[in-house]
């Protein structure tokens, strides 16, 4: 018994020595710009980049933090990123859950026919509604305004959203819907009552994947907003790309503090991603 | 960058509407109030954060002066991110009431009627007049050769900045006024230090970019032309012996001849300013823009010097930004104020400060703010580099410029494109002529249409 059971520790450890030889490198691959971005931000200013991956520099220039501060009014970009993303996370929740709700209890037919004009939708290159959008919003007195940006949560934000939720209440056995029904619950009880509750890992899904929407997007703010004092955070980043390449460590450091909320943001949902693989979450149904 | 510069394009399309409609209904001329312009202007630029810094003061003085008068900043931090922007904003029929661009793509707005002409308002200004400029950048924006489109606030001519110590080192003369070609070519190959052989130069003789700004001077030096008419082009006109010969030249310089120039490998390893800022690079070939970020420089004496002059005798060629006024801004006398500051001796004396630009008044470009870098509140008379700023200002006769056709952006790109192959892997330059030609035909055509003036 206890031979078998080294026997097995060590098949374990052969295993995942395995694994862990395969995964390493891959995970190398996407660490080694963040790692590249946060010890280029401590590099001193005023030198040219370095021609190799260079490990923490000689000496550390911590003041490269304040600096970026000092330099432009990040509180103030950082605020309205986090009003932007603060309204439409939600409102992208509720109205993508809503329409996938919905488009789930209509019969097949129908249900074929909007998701096939949901990847429609999706087809559509951002560049093509630009204008339209822009005529829209000056229309509505939406230029210049936090507003502008959030616009397309009301929407759902995108049809992919919708068809996430979409597919994830299609796997709930139509009769427990039914059944709420017949015991006097209305749409919306069981809306809250029955398909959110079961749609967990879809809503923290699509909460991240919205939030790196909003957070990220810079044509958005780039066209519909004018007033400096009303830009997000990439606007910042693309002031500190404008600096002299050996001021870049600025712009770095810049990048790891705006990256900094979506890797808290991803580490913090992570175990509802990992859930899944357990078979509690949607994709192990 | 191609999908939104088509984009951008097809948006430029709706500005044909709007400002038809807005001629129709324009209200005549109004006659000036006595007590000056008031109301709110919006200006539209772009820049890094030091340019935005230079212009903000400029607005700030200007409404100290003008306390009527609100200035509604619209600061874009890229170049091609502001072409973007402004493009949906006219489209969109909101455009910026004065904006700042570039000769070379100044002419898309230019040709739908999106400007407001500045040569009669400047025929009337108190304070400015037509001689006060530099006349190579004025002549650039009056579009098709017509009436004056946009003031022009810069003259930043292309030079060579080159790295004294290892001028010395190389026991090379220092570049001089009136340097020839085959001195230039010289210098370039005896600074291109290869020490171990392994076909990586650990110094180069020289870094510069490829690109039709670059190529054109030595294309003039020649004796050739890079379009048939400057005002009204139909074609490119490369295919000549004279053109031929300054491409050769150029190309020559790269590492499918002398090889003293980075190879596009090291030039992706490591951009040229980098490269000429580490003492990588003898000899760069740039605008005025690189000032501030050379200034930076502690290891090594530096100083720039004009373009080598070639067979048909000394050229350079034109980098100009301007103040535009947009054909459907409401207030055009308060914005027509703020320009009319803006470009002169105070705007531009604040813009010279940042170092990234040789100043379109003469009064300005001969004053110690450009030609000693004289930072307001610094030691008067103590200087930055480079010394000799003053090379800027004499290369300014002999500057030409390139057209400013709608579609001229495109054109560059289809240069672009075939003549950096050229220049970095061996495809001949019939080649690159060819699809040079063939691809910037449509482009020329559609400019000829677009024209409504």
């Amino acid at each position: 018994m206890r031979r078998g059971g080294r026997e097995m520790g060590v098949r374990a450890w052969v295993d995942r020595s395995w694994r862990h030889a395969i995964l390493l490198p891959l995970v190398a691959v996407f660490v080694l710009p963040l790692v590249w971005m946060t010890t280029t931000s401590l590099r001193e200013t005023g030198k040219p980049l370095p021609r190799t991956l260079e490990w923490v520099g000689d000496p550390v220039a911590w003041s490269n933090y304040p600096a970026v501060f000092d330099l432009l009014p990040l509180w103030r970009f950082a605020a309205n990123s986090a009003f932007v993303v603060a309204v439409a996370v939600p409102l992208t929740i509720l109205v993508a859950s809503w329409a996938g709700f919905a488009m789930a209890q209509l019969p097949r037919e129908w249900r074929l026919r909007l998701t096939l004009l949901s990847f429609g939708v999706q087809m559509v290159p951002l560049t093509a509604v630009w204008l339209t959008r822009f005529v829209l919003f000056k229309q509505l007195g939406l230029i210049d305004t936090p507003w502008a940006l959030i616009a397309p949560a009301v929407m759902g934000s995108s049809p992919f959203y919708v068809l996430l939720f979409l597919w994830t209440f299609l796997r709930v056995p139509r009769e427990v819907f039914e059944s709420a029904r017949l015991d006097g619950a209305n749409p919306l009880r069981v809306w809250v009552g029955i398909a959110m509750p079961l749609a967990r890992p879809t809503i923290i899904a699509v909460s991240v994947l919205a939030f790196v929407l909003y957070w990220s997007s810079f044509v958005d703010p780039l066209v519909y907003i004018r007033s400096t004092d009303r830009q997000t955070l990439p606007f910042a980043l693309q002031m500190l790309f404008q600096l002299d390449r050996s001021n870049w460590p600025l712009l770095m450091a810049g990048a790891v503090l705006v990256t900094g909320p979506v890797v808290l943001v991803f580490l913090l949902a992570q175990r509802y991603f990992l859930q899944e693989f357990r078979g509690q979450g949607f994709l192990g149904r | 960058m191609s999908g939104t510069r088509i984009w951008s394009r097809v948006m430029l399309l709706a500005v044909v509407l709007a400002t038809g409609v807005g001629a129709v209904v324009a209200p005549a001329v109004r006659v000036r109030a006595q007590d000056g312009p008031s109301g709110e202007i919006s200006f539209a630029f772009w820049g890094d954060p030091a340019e935005e810094a230079a212009y903000t003061r400029v607005a700030e003085e200007f409404e100290a002066a003008n306390p009527d008068i609100d200035v509604e900043l619209v600061y874009t931090p890229g170049q091609n991110d502001y072409q973007t922007k402004i493009a949906t904003d006219f489209a969109g029929g909101n455009p910026p009431d004065v904006f700042l661009i570039n000769y070379r793509r100044y002419g898309q707005y230019a040709a739908r009627g999106a400007l407001e002409p500045l040569g009669p308002r400047l025929d009337a200004s108190a304070t400015l007049n037509d001689d006060d400029f530099y006349a190579p950048p004025m002549e650039a924006f009056r579009y098709r050769g017509g009436e004056l489109s946009c003031i022009p606030q810069n003259v930043s001519s292309l030079v060579v900045y080159y790295n004294q110590d290892l001028f010395a080192q190389a026991g090379v003369d220092e570049p001089e006024a009136g340097w020839t070609w085959d001195q230039f070519a010289a210098a370039a190959e005896a600074l291109t230090v290869d020490e171990d052989n392994d076909g990586i130069a650990e110094t180069y003789g020289l870094a510069v970019d490829p690109s039709m700004i670059r190529y054109a001077p030595f294309i003039w030096g020649a004796g050739g032309e890079i379009v048939d008419d400057l005002d009204a082009p139909t074609t490119l006109t490369l295919d000549t012996p004279e053109a031929r010969a300054g491409i050769e030249f150029f190309i020559n310089l790269g590492h499918t001849g002398i090889g003293a120039v980075p190879t596009e490998a090291e030039l992706l390893s490591e951009d040229d300013e980098s490269r000429f800022m580490r003492g990588g690079a003898a000899m760069l070939l740039q605008s005025r823009r690189v000032v501030p970020t050379l200034r930076e420089i502690e290891g090594f004496a530096w100083d720039v010097a004009p373009l080598p002059v070639g067979p048909a005798g000394p050229v350079g060629i034109l980098h100009s930004d301007a103040f535009c006024l947009a054909a459907e801004a409401e207030n055009k006398d308060a914005a027509w104020a703020f320009i009319e500051y803006a470009v002169g001796v105070k705007g531009q004396t604040i813009l010279a400060e940042t170092g990234r630009t040789v100043p379109s008044l003469k009064a300005v470009a001969e004053s110690d703010a450009f030609l000693k870098g004289n930072a307001l509140g610094g030691e008067l008379g103590v200087g930055l580099p480079p010394a000799n700023s003053r090379v800027f200002l004499d290369t300014i006769p002999d500057i030409r410029r390139v057209p400013s056709i709608s579609t001229w952006p495109e054109i560059e790109e289809a240069f672009n494109t075939a003549f950096q192959r050229a220049f970095y892997i061996e495809i001949d330059v019939d080649g690159a002529l060819d699809v040079s030609t063939f691809r910037s035909r449509e482009a020329f055509q559609r400019a000829a249409e677009e024209d409504q003036t």
